[in-house]
């Protein structure tokens, strides 16, 4: 079982629909959280992951895009239409990430009292790419679609 | 005093090339003029611009986002606030970070207001002419 709550994960969920709502003018609708599994992980061909540090646990989070779907939010983003993921792309993919990133941070650290620090995003570029999260508890899926396609969000903690 | 946003000489501030175009598209949506906005990618960049400037040449609004390498957004805020031809110019701070401490400490340092990523084309209208109309009417 996670130990992962929802408490946890709704911030992130929440940042990463008004980010992608707002500063990409894309709607999403959010889908089933599920534990993450080999089997049950869409391939990925960009990523953006942020290491989670506070003084009450350290996880990841990583947004997670096919090339295409990518594409697509990006010429939503910034109106231009480009062919393949190039350096202003994977730029793109950070902001994205540091803004719900930021959002989230915000809703924890206001509200709920964690204390997570600033992070800088890491971008990963590849065909079919996996984020391994090396936390001592499940990592979860947070599925998403939109009309650009769809893309997920991996969640990872060692909360005790 | 410049009659009208297209005479402003802006400078905008991201180490994200994405934001500098968002920015400067905004800028332009709001009347500036495209031949009128210089970009930097980081602070350091902007300060080294900032000090080649002259009272004829000085930028007149700064859009700075916060979390940068090399000099952060807040610490060209301060330096900007000491500099005796960027005291009293237009600064508006574009950050990821709500948070309560962060907020305050913008505004301690000085500068004339913040955007917390992410915004619409309405709410960046809305903060840009607020520090507009503190800083030149």
């Amino acid at each position: 079982m996670s130990k992962i709550d929802t408490d946890f994960i709704a911030p992130f969920v929440d940042a990463t629909r008004k980010t992608l709502e707002t500063q990409a003018n894309t709607p999403t609708t959010f889908g089933k959280p599920m534990v993450k599994t080999e089997e049950n992980t869409p391939s990925s061909d960009i990523a953006g992951v942020i290491s989670l540090v506070s003084t009450a646990f350290t996880g990841t989070i990583a947004i997670c895009f096919p090339e295409p779907v990518f594409l697509k939010v990006y010429e939503n983003m910034v109106y231009e239409k480009v062919e393949k993921i190039g350096k202003e792309q994977e730029d793109a993919a950070g902001e994205l990430l540091n803004i719900i990133f930021g959002v989230a941070k915000a809703e924890l650290n206001n509200k709920k009292g964690f204390d997570i620090q600033k992070a800088i995003p890491t971008i990963v570029r590849g065909g079919q790419i996996k984020v391994r999260h090396l936390t001592k508890n499940v990592a979860i899926i947070l599925p998403f679609e939109s009309a650009a396609g769809s893309f997920h969000v991996e969640i990872s903690s060692d909360f005790e | 005093m410049p009659a009208n946003v297209g005479d402003l000489r802006f400078l905008v501030v991201d180490d994200m090339g994405t934001m500098r175009k968002i920015v400067s598209a905004q800028l332009k949506a709001n009347g500036a003029s495209a031949d009128k906005i210089t970009e930097a990618d980081d602070g350091a960049t902007a300060w080294d611009l900032i000090e080649k400037t002259t009272a004829e040449n000085a930028f007149q609004y700064i859009v700075s986002d916060w979390n940068m390498p090399k000099m952060q957004g807040i610490d060209l805020l301060r330096k900007c606030r000491a500099h005796p031809l960027y005291k009293n110019v237009a600064f508006l701070l574009v950050t990821a970070e709500a948070e309560i401490s962060q907020v305050k400490e913008a505004i301690t340092a000085g500068t004339d207001n913040y955007i917390v990523k992410p915004f619409t084309p309405p709410g960046f209208a809305e903060k840009f002419k607020t520090v507009l109309n503190k800083r030149f009417k």
